[in-house]
Order: structure tokens, then sequence, then C-alpha cells
């Protein structure tokens, strides 16, 4: 197999004495797509938070394609390619749709402040660029005639769907998708799931996706990880994971 | 509801929007030069255009930091204060021909004000809301009450002999500058930037913009802007003290940034020229004026909390093709 793409090697972070995440170790592969589960306060998003950089570990070690990762703020992270979504939607939400993922198109754009200021050709040459980038990726979510709309007037879905049009135009190598289907209904999930294997294939990102939802996950995931007070209990094939007897443990308890 | 339209997409058109608003604003400064240049200084037409014009500049450069970055701040007169004696000083210290001591003057006072903007924004900006208001607060305070004890700012009595530099047409031709750059800088991805921290900070970050960075530039930036209202203010009082600087001339600025509308740069024009004229004509009715004065904020703010004009903000060509398309509909209801 080729070089994983993220890997993290016994990653340990605690709260006070409330070890939330330890001996985590995991490798994402290029263009693979994977599904974090695990029962509720497993530490799932604390991983996320981990490999975003909201968290620092206090052990082990993050690399991306061999980088180390290690004590880089969010916005860096964005920048190396990995971005994320959040369970609790976060959009800009009185800006309009179009500038909530033009604000993630600047990320790779230059033009100086004074071309901002002094409107030089540079300046309306990229403006354009970004503007056509926008409009583009807002085209694949079925979101183009929102355009104009203040980002917190769309219908949850919709939110949702955007929130992952921007993190798509950051132009990420890894997508982090934190519980994507919460809150949708069935024909929403299923529209979802169509999203992401699309925007996968179209703009190759490998994706890890932590989700409630096991419709979702048996259906799109190549492989699982499955959490449990913060410690991986099981790893591998969808089908093999779920008879697991120790994941059927997890969930349901013994009798 | 459809968001203000603010897409720069009409690029074809763009060169003549400019040239519009280039040629107007030239034109406006020809008419303020003939009508008001020549009359002397302490005309009463005269102070009250000069002081709309400080006020609209404190405004729109407290509206970067309140409205578009969304953090509260009770010190903006400090960073005037700084501007003010920053170009007293320097104007008192070396003598120089009047159009180069006020522009060099202004710029000493823009850099004064932007560095202590900056260093005050490093720690305070680690703090959001109520914190941050109360930290600038205590950085006005802290200001005023140096200005008071410190040699060289001339103590309680402060500064005066300044020479005076300050014209009217200097006044709107620096208000002019203020509001083009501010116009141009939130529109770009700079300015996206700003107003994404302002509607999620965690977002915002996880969407690659440099979060603390941002904000404590743009806070210095408009510390800075701040800085050159001071300039205008002391070349043209020709004396400065403390007590001008006072927490009640922060607030006031805020006000009138709150009532033109958070994030709106017309609004704070508006606003910033109607607080200043609206005294005035209240003046018959002397004793009751300042009850008068609170209570239309009052009203105004119980009948549209989001300011006077909310996120609207002004612009000529759209105006000329209002009134363009209104005058042709009229004209095709004539022929039936």
């Amino acid at each position: 197999m080729s070089e994983p793409l993220l890997q993290a090697k016994n990653i340990e972070i605690s709260f006070g004495g409330l070890k939330a995440v330890s001996n985590f170790n995991l490798s994402i592969y290029p263009d693979e797509l994977v599904g974090l589960i695990g029962p509720n306060g497993a530490g799932k998003t604390t991983a996320f938070n981990l490999l975003t950089g909201v968290y620092q570990p206090t052990h082990g070690d993050i690399t991306l394609a061999g980088e180390r990762l290690n004590g880089l703020p969010p916005h860096v992270l964005v920048k190396k390619g990995i971005v994320r979504t959040f369970q609790n939607i976060r959009l800009f939400r009185t800006l309009s749709v179009l500038d909530n993922v033009k604000v993630a198109c600047g990320l790779r754009t230059t033009y100086h402040v004074l071309d901002a200021i002094f409107r030089t050709k540079r300046f309306w040459k990229v403006e354009q660029e970004m503007d056509e980038k926008a409009k583009s990726i807002l085209k694949v979510f079925h979101l183009e005639e929102y355009a104009e709309e203040y980002a917190k007037n769309l219908p949850y879905g919709k939110q949702r769907q955007l929130e992952i049009a921007r993190a798509i135009a950051t132009d990420p190598k890894l997508l982090l998708l934190d519980e994507p289907a919460a809150g949708m209904n069935p024909t929403e999930t299923q529209e979802l799931m169509k999203t992401i294997e699309f925007i996968r294939s179209f703009y190759h990102l490998t994706i890890l996706l932590i989700e409630h939802d096991m419709k979702l996950v048996m259906g799109i995931c190549e492989r699982l990880i499955v959490l449990d007070y913060g410690k991986i209990i099981a790893e591998g094939l969808p089908q093999a994971v779920a008879n697991d007897p120790k994941v059927i443990l997890a969930y349901l308890g013994d009798d | 509801m459809k968001t203000p339209n603010r897409s720069m997409v009409s690029f074809g058109n763009v060169q003549k929007r400019y040239l519009l608003n280039f040629v107007s604003c030239f034109v406006l400064l020809v008419l303020v030069q003939v009508f008001m240049g020549n009359i002397h200084g302490t005309n009463y037409l005269v102070i009250l255009t000069i002081n709309c014009c400080i006020s609209i500049i404190l405004a729109v450069s407290l509206n970067l930091t309140t409205g578009c970055l969304g953090e509260m701040v009770l010190g903006h007169a400090a960073f005037m204060a700084i501007g003010a004696y920053a170009s007293a000083i320097l104007l008192k210290a070396v003598s120089m021909p009047a159009l180069l001591g006020f522009f060099l003057g202004l710029i000493l006072s823009f850099l004064m004000a932007g560095l202590i903007g900056f260093l005050v924004g490093i720690p305070a900006l680690r703090l959001k809301g109520d914190y941050l208001a109360i930290i600038t607060l205590g950085f006005g305070m802290i200001i005023k009450s140096l200005l008071e004890v410190l040699n060289f700012t001339g103590g309680a009595a402060g500064i005066d002999g300044i020479p005076r530099n300050t014209t009217v047409v200097l006044s709107v031709l620096m208000v002019m500058v203020v509001v083009a750059f501010l116009f141009t800088f939130m529109r770009s991805r700079f300015g996206r930037s700003i107003l994404a921290i302002r509607e999620n900070e965690i977002a915002a970050a996880a969407t690659g913009v440099p979060v603390t960075q941002v904000k404590v530039l743009t806070f210095a930036l408009s510390a800075a802007l701040a800085g050159i209202a001071g300039a205008l203010y002391a070349q043209y009082m020709r004396s400065i003290s403390p007590a001008t600087f006072h927490l009640d001339y922060s607030i006031e600025i805020l006000v009138i940034v709150v009532l033109g509308g958070l994030g709106s740069f017309t609004g704070s024009i508006l606003a910033a020229t109607i607080l200043v004229i609206l005294p005035e004509f209240l003046r018959v009715f002397n004793d009751y004026r300042m009850i008068i004065y609170s209570v239309a904020l009052i009203i105004i703010m119980l009948k549209k909390p989001g300011g006077i004009l909310g996120r609207f903000e002004f612009s000529l060509s759209k105006l000329l093709i209002f009134i363009k398309t209104q005058f042709f509909r009229r004209k095709v209801k004539d022929h039936e």
C-alpha cells in the first residue's frame, strides 16, 4: 500500500484527570473514505478536534503526508489541506451563500492589500477567478439559485451542504465531516450520500467522517474505525465491524 | 430576504462606476473650495463642517472594529488623542509650510495610533465581548491620565499654539480618502475575512482565516484611522487638552456607529452628520436640548434596532440607474 496521507500515532489528550482520547492510532490512505463511529461520548469529535488543531495532543504525533503537524493552529492546517465541517452547523449566517464560499476561496489567492485598495488589474482578475470558482462549487451542490441569499435563510439540509461546499473551496486533500447527516430526513441523507460520493471523485478527496446514521456509514464507507471511551475497539471492513462482538457490546451493552 | 447585492461581478461597468465616483468626489471638493474655501476658519458653517468630518472619520473607523469585526470598543477617543498629540508635538517642534505640515502630522498620527492600537490589540483581543469593552475602556482612561501627568504632553493644560493647517477642503478630502479606503478594503478578500470572524470565529479559523492576526491588524487599522481624526482635530482647534478625550467622547462615537447601523459606513456617515448638526438646531430649546437629543436616540433605537440604515450602503451608480429607470417608466406611461 502507498504512504498514508494522514497518520496519528499514539495520540492522547486529557482534560484534567479524564483521558478523552488515548492510544489513538490512525492511518488514512489517499482516496480512502473512512468512517469513525462510536457511541455518544466516545471521543469522536475530540479526535476530530485533535486532527484539525483545535486541541493539541498531550502525547503522540500527527503527520500529513509525512509532515508533522503538532502545534499548528487550525487555519494553518487548512492551508496544509485538512478541512472540516461541524456537528452543529457553523456558517457565516448573515453573509450571502456566495460570500460564505468566497471566504474559503480567499485562502489560496494572492493579492496585496494595495491591489485591493487601488483596484488593480490583478485584483479584478483574482476576484473574477474566485467568483467563478465559488459559483462552480455552488453549482455542484445545487446551491447556485441561493447565491445571494443569507446563509441563515437556507433550509437545514442546504445549510449542511453549504458547509461542505465551503470546506471544498479551500482545496483540501483531506475532508473531515462531523455528522454530516445529523438532523436530515432519509431523502436528504440519500442526496447527501450521492453528493459525498460525487465530490470525492470529482475533487480527489480523502474523506474521514463521523456518523450515527448506519445506513449512510454502511453505504459509502470503505473502512470503519470504532471508538469507545476514547480508545479504538475495532477497525476494518464495515460488515466485519458491524458483526464484531466488541462493537455490539459497546453499542448495546451486555445482558 | 435577499442580501444587499454586493457582488462585484459586473466587471464590465466597473471602470465607469469608479470614474463616476471619482468625478463626483472631485466636483464636491471643488464646490466646497468655491463656497467655503475662502471663508475664515472660525466661521460657524466651517466649524460645523469640520466637526462633521472629524466625527465621520471617527465613526467609520470604529465601525470597522465594532460593526465589521464585531468587537465592542469603548476607548476609541484614546486613539484619536494619540493622533492629536502626535501631530501637535511634531508641529510644535518643527515649523514647516502648512500643507506639508498637515500631511506629515497626519501620517505621524496614523502611524502612532496604529502602533499603539497594535500593541493594545495583542493582549486585548484574546478576550471577547464585554471583556474587550472593559479592557479598551481601561485603556482609554490610562491614556487620558498619562496625557495629564506626562511633561511632553503639557499636563492637564495640554498643548496650545498648534498651527492651524486643517482647512475645510482638506477635511472633506480626508473623509473621502478614508471612506474610499474602507469601502475598497472591505470589499476584498481581507474584508470578507473580517466579516467571517464577526459571523463565526471558529468557522472562520476552520476556513483558513488567521483569526488572531486579522483581529489585531483590523483593530490597529481602526486605531490608525482614528489617529487621522485626531490630527485633523489638533490642527484645527490649535489647542488640545486631555479633557476632550474623555470616556464620554468614546461613547458618543459608539452611539453614532450603533445608530447609523453596525457594518454600514453610509449609516455612520449619516448618523455622524445628524448627531453633529441636530444639537445645533436644538439650541432653540436650550434647556431641553440634551433631553430631546437623548429621546431621539431612544426612539430610533426602539423603531430601528439595526440602526438607521442597517447594513445598507449607498451607491451613486445604483441611484442613477434607479432614477433613470423611474424616469424611463414615466415616459413610457406618458406615451400610453
